[in-house]
């Protein structure tokens, strides 16, 4: 059967009922360029040997700006060529000078194996390039050549940030010559990660400029509302954009697909797994090559037994060899089976997790059918990019849980489909972030009196390292005279140094698969708890809290934990303020004092509360940033004071829910907390602040977001149909207090309201 | 909790200008040590210059000991074979102190202490770096100074004192002089020569059990670090002179050490060394010979220290290398000797001699049945302990001789 039957049968069939939202995009030709005049001879045959014989109008205009000299980004769908954007323009320097060196930046090391073997493949037998990985696996005696006649220096931030940078003068060519520094997956570098990695490129590119070399940068990203924008705040400098893909498509069908309600008062639907399962066995069955993605390793696991079932007795080569499971956890061989078999065909159906959503080479597929939306709308286009072939027509669907965010998503498709609404965001100047590089920096080369880092003052902090002991003042200058090597200390994945470490027991041998940051360790890894790795699920057995170690082991469980906090919250510094609201505004720096209390346990796809217990472990406090609303007196007067809390708290829920569709950040990464009566505002007050230590930007957006941010959880609680709260709006009804929906309703009217 | 936050982002915020260099109190270098500064005091490097006796005697020897010494084939043993023809007179004893171990931008070159002999004498010159901005004219200083010279002799230069030097040249943008000389890195040959005796080859093992010298209040090389440290703090002086004392006698120690190593190779040859020389450690030597292709010299040690009554695990060790040595000179007759002694006497602490024997008695004595009855042998005794590959070697060979003895009996019923 094909595709276009398999779609008509769905279209006409019980379950179109479910879909909220079908969105046809007509096929696509290629948008074509030749190649330019000045392009090197030798490249231009490398490339013709490969089957290019044109460009993409995308490929080519990058290929302009970069002529030009202007830093550039490239915003383009799922494969198409963006990777020739980059190697054209490096390759090329080669040619024209051996002596030029490049340097590429992707946030895996599986990643980084698949560039090599691609420009590996354009070079072919006739290019003279040398290209290496260098990361952690690669053997010391390889390292010295590498250092010395690597053209193309493949990486990651975190080996740029302890193996490179600290020992730069080894890397004296590269640095000397660099010309290119490319970085793919631009809009993976934004929270914390990214807040550290533009510290890393302001440690690069000062090396690079003692060396007297200033590299240009080349940048690509997967589609968010604000791709050049979160470029040149990791770069630092003014970037242009390429967004116009000339790649051709067939026709695409994306659906947006809503479980039916089992229970219209509590708000509970179907699984969502079940529902995909049963998708994705409709789609395996007429024989089109379908991929799968579910959020946790057992999701995985449940599917791809399903689907296996679905193929037997249909499929030629049974279930086994056609369907396949694909994780972090299988070995690199076995991944690349897999990866083989669904590029050649043989394998019919996949069943990932988001290992698969970075850039690896899997061909195209007919169907992609998502468990769950991945967390992000660029996430979700990445994985539904993996349908689609240049002519064939293909379909993505995505089907939602119960959580808030899922539900929104389904119900407003004009978000999924419109100008993306997300903002990568990085902060280069967190305090602790920034501290922790300027020692870094420091190592590297003595900071001059008065020199700036990335234009921000950081003289005070030499100060106060020197009067540790780290750095000495001589002559003018700031000399690193400590025998550490700060780099060692810092992890590029967390705010602060005081880390609780997460060891893995469940082989004979432990070792060690996470680290989090103090402040998040009572909620994260407390007795009990579900800690998620790569997909794979992990209990908590025993946290040694004086020694900051978790020590976990692998379990396989249907729910992941969530820790209730009793939470304080006092307000030290209000950055801005906006009275004119008719919920007024407020961004700022808070104290937020957090005492773990109890946790529950929480079934994945429903969202039912499935047990509890309690948590015994002190309190802690962590300086951040929030953002908060103050409900005016006259207003909560008129609510009554049982309204008013459950409204507040269904507002704080919301708000937490919403927050991620248009932050790009994960819904652990922002919490809420509310006051009948703030100390500091004097009136009830709802704050959202910043799980990490001094905060990324995050507070900060929602305080100009305020009324798209109110409008959207509007919409959401509007649109839900249950009585008074359930777990895909406000709350579960008994959570947040009787009339919680309601209530909740009124504050937002007034917030969206004419304004004072 | 203790959070650096207010600090920090008080700090960010008022960012307010300080004179420069604070004023310490502290006894200044020129005050405790004499010596010149190579620039205007404050960020200053600062030289201090000894003359010692050629008289002077240290770890068994007297300086003038050294005098007319030829590197001869130490240079080969130490991977500095241009070297061979030079006088130990031309050369500069080169050792540093730095602020950490690890070879990075971060590691401060604090003393490099040069020695040399000059017009019958032997000088000591110390580079200290007595405020970091000194650096330039300190490197720009040690550069003219070891402009000309043959070449560099170190203890552990190749990985440590050369990178470490190379690196603040090439923070200070000057052409990085001392790695570009030749490099007599006594370290490795020490290694092989002692290492058959000494648990440790570390400089202070080397002094007490090779040149007899015990160190008597010495300061310990870890605490280099955290003295100049302290030194920055109070500009006292006083702190990093016992740093000085310490690195005048690594370099005194190199010259006794490699006196002592020169004449040694010049007796390897004919396996004639002095009595000092412990049986392992003319073993030893005997290794670094046959490790720098010198088999002859390799053959002629390992024979005077089995001769000198060499006993235990070494023996067995010497026998086999010298064994080893013999096949490659075409000294059979000799090889076989060994071979048979060490399994005559069940000594053989690796199959190699079964193996050997075996394969004399197959292709040359034409005895299968002793051959076959060689390899089991072996590999009863060591199977277990060999890697996989070598043990299906040993098993392969075995199973082709079985073979080889059924054709010649004919099929055994
Ligand atoms: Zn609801």
């Amino acid at each position: 059967m094909s595709l276009e039957q398999v779609l008509e049968e769905f279209r006409s069939g019980k379950a179109a009922r479910n879909v909220t939202c079908w969105r046809s995009f007509p096929g696509r030709p290629p948008r074509l360029e030749p190649f330019p005049t000045w392009l090197h001879p030798s490249l231009v045959e490398a490339l013709r040997r490969r089957g290019i014989e044109h460009l993409y109008s995308h490929q080519a205009a990058a290929l302009q700006v970069v002529r030009r000299g202007e830093h550039v980004v490239v915003v383009t769908p799922t494969a198409s060529g963006k990777t020739l954007c980059y190697n054209i323009p490096v390759v090329e320097s080669v040619l024209r000078d051996d002596a030029t060196r490049s340097l590429y930046l992707f946030p895996t090391k599986a990643l980084s194996q698949d560039q090599l073997a691609e420009l590996e493949q354009l070079a072919g037998e006739t290019l003279r390039l040398k290209a290496y990985t260098y990361d952690g696996d690669t053997p010391q005696s390889a390292r010295q050549a590498i250092r010395t006649a690597g053209h193309i220096v493949i990486t990651n931030p975190d080996m740029l940030h302890t193996g490179i940078l600290p020992h730069h003068t080894r890397w004296l060519r590269l640095f000397q010559n660099l010309r290119y520094v490319v970085i793919d997956e631009v809009h993976q570098y934004r929270g914390v990660f990214g807040s550290h990695l533009a510290n890393v490129i302001r440690r690069l590119k000062r090396v690079a400029h003692f060396y007297g070399a200033r590299p240009q940068f080349i940048c690509c990203s997967a589609t968010i509302a604000n791709p050049s924008e979160l470029a040149s705040r990791l770069i630092e400098e003014p970037v242009t954009l390429v967004d116009e893909s000339g790649a051709p498509s067939g026709e695409r069908h994306f659906i947006l697909y809503n479980p039916p309600l089992v229970n219209r008062e509590l708000g509970i639907r179907r699984s969502c797994l079940l529902e995909a399962a049963e998708l994705a066995g409709a789609f395996v069955r007429a024989g089109v090559q379908t991929l799968v993605f579910a959020r946790s390793r057992l999701s995985t696991e449940v599917l791809a037994t399903y689907l296996k079932r679905a193929a037997a007795g249909i499929l030629p080569g049974q279930g086994e060899a056609t369907v396949r499971g694909y994780r972090g956890g299988y070995l690199p061989t076995q991944r690349r089976e897999i990866e083989k078999g669904l590029r050649e065909g043989k394998v019919r159906a996949a069943v990932a997790t988001n290992a698969l959503e970075l850039g690896i080479d899997i061909g195209r597929l007919d169907a992609v059918v998502m468990a769950g939306y991945p967390g992000s709308i660029a996430s979700a286009w990445q994985q539904a990019g993996r349908a689609g072939r240049r002519t064939d027509p293909a379909v993505a669907v995505l089907v939602a849980d119960s959580s808030p965010l899922n539900q929104y998503l389904v119900n407003q498709p004009e978000y999924f489909f419109g100008r993306s609404p997300e903002h990568g965001l990085v902060n280069p100047d967190n305090p602790f972030i920034l501290a922790n590089h300027v020692k870094c920096a420091a190592f590297e080369l003595p900071f001059e009196e008065g020199e700036d880092f990335g234009g921000t003052c950081v003289q005070p902090v030499l100060e106060h390292l020197a009067a540790q002991g780290i750095v000495h003042r001589s002559g003018g200058r700031w000399h690193w005279i400590a025998e550490s090597y700060p780099a060692e200390d810092i992890s590029l994945r967390s705010a602060s140094a005081e880390n609780f470490v997460v060891v893995d027991v469940t082989a004979p041998r432990p070792r060690v698969i996470g680290e989090v940051d103090r402040f998040s360790a009572s909620m994260l890894l407390h007795e009990e708890a579900i800690y998620l790795h790569e997909a794979e699920q992990y209990q908590v057995e025993k946290l040694d809290y004086a020694e900051k170690k978790a020590y976990v082991r692998k379990v396989e469980v249907d729910y992941y934990t969530d820790a209730s906090l009793a939470v304080s919250i006092r307000v030290l510094a209000q950055f801005q303020h906006d009275p004119e609201h008719n919920l007024p505004r407020s961004s700022g720096e808070v104290l937020v004092t957090a005492l773990p209390t109890m946790f529950k346990k929480i079934r994945f796809g429903t969202h039912e509360n499935v047990g509890s217990g309690p948590i015994h472990l002190p309190e802690e406090q962590m300086h951040t940033t929030a953002y908060w609303l103050q409900v005016p007196r006259e207003v909560a007067d008129d609510l009554g004071p049982q309204a008013l809390e459950a409204g507040l708290l269904g507002l704080g829920n919301l708000m937490v829910h919403i927050a991620p569709l248009f932050l790009l950040c994960d819904a652990r990464d922002i919490r809420s907390v509310v006051e009948v009566r703030s100390p500091f505002t004097r009136c009830p007050t709802v704050y959202v602040y910043e799980r990490y230590p001094g905060g990324v930007g995050f507070a900060d957006k929602l305080f100009e977001l305020h009324g798209e941010l109110l409008a959207a959880c509007r919409d959401l609680v509007r649109g839900c149909t249950c009585a008074d709260g359930c777990p895909s709006c406000v709350g579960p009804g008994a959570e947040a207090g009787a009339g919680a929906k309601q209530a909740t309703l009124r504050l937002l009217r007034t917030g969206l309201g004419v304004l004072r | 909790m203790e959070d650096p936050w207010h600090e920090i982002r008080e700090a960010l915020r008022c960012a307010r200008p300080r004179p420069d260099g604070e004023r310490r109190s502290g006894i200044a270098v020129d005050r405790v040590l004499p010596g010149r500064y190579l620039s205007p005091p404050p960020g200053s490097g600062y030289l201090v210059e000894r003359r010692l006796s050629i008289h002077h005697y240290h770890g068994g020897r007297h300086l003038s000991d050294a005098l007319g010494q030829a590197v001869g084939c130490l240079g080969v043993l130490a991977g500095a074979p241009g070297l061979e023809g030079n006088l130990l007179e031309e050369l500069v004893f080169l050792d540093t102190e730095t602020t950490g171990l690890d070879v990075g931008p971060g590691t401060l070159v604090i003393l490099v202490g040069t020695g040399r002999f000059e017009a019958g004498g032997f000088v000591v010159r110390q580079f200290f770096l007595a405020e970091p901005a000194g650096e330039r004219p300190l490197l720009e200083e040690l550069a003219r100074h070891l402009d000309g010279c043959a070449g560099l002799v170190t203890f552990n230069g190749r990985h440590f004192d050369l990178p470490q030097l190379e690196s603040r040249f090439v923070l200070n943008r000057l052409p990085p002089a001392p790695s570009s000389l030749p490099n007599l890195d006594l370290l490795p040959v020490a290694r092989r020569v002692w290492g058959l005796r000494l648990a440790s080859r570390s400089l202070a093992s080397l002094e007490d059990n090779v040149l007899g010298y015990m160190r008597e209040g010495d300061v310990p090389g870890y605490l280099v670090p955290s003295l100049y440290r302290e030194y920055l703090r109070t500009g006292d002086a006083t702190t990093v002179a016992p740093v000085f004392e310490h690195n005048l006698r690594d370099i005194l120690s190199m010259v006794m050490l490699v006196s002592r190593l020169v004449d040694w190779c010049a007796r390897a040859a004919s396996g004639d060394l002095p009595p000092e020389a412990h049986p392992a450690d003319v073993a030893g030597l005997g290794r670094a010979c046959e490790y720098a292709g010198l088999a002859a010299a390799g053959t002629a040690c390992y024979e005077a220290a089995l001769a000198r009554g060499l006993d235990g695990a070494p023996r067995q060790l010497a026998s086999e290398r010298l064994a080893r040595l013999y096949r490659r000179l075409g000294m059979r007759a000799e090889a076989l000797a060994v071979w048979s002694g060490l399994v005559a006497s069940g000594q053989a602490c690796s199959p190699d001699p079964y193996i050997e024997l075996a394969k004399h008695y197959e292709h040359v004595a034409r005895d299968p049945v002793r051959a076959c009855a060689l390899v089991e042998e072996a590999i009863v005794r060591f199977g277990a302990g060999l890697s996989p590959a070598r043990e299906a070697a040993l098993r392969h060979r075995l199973a082709r001789l079985r073979r080889r003895l059924d054709i010649r009996t004919g099929p055994s019923a």
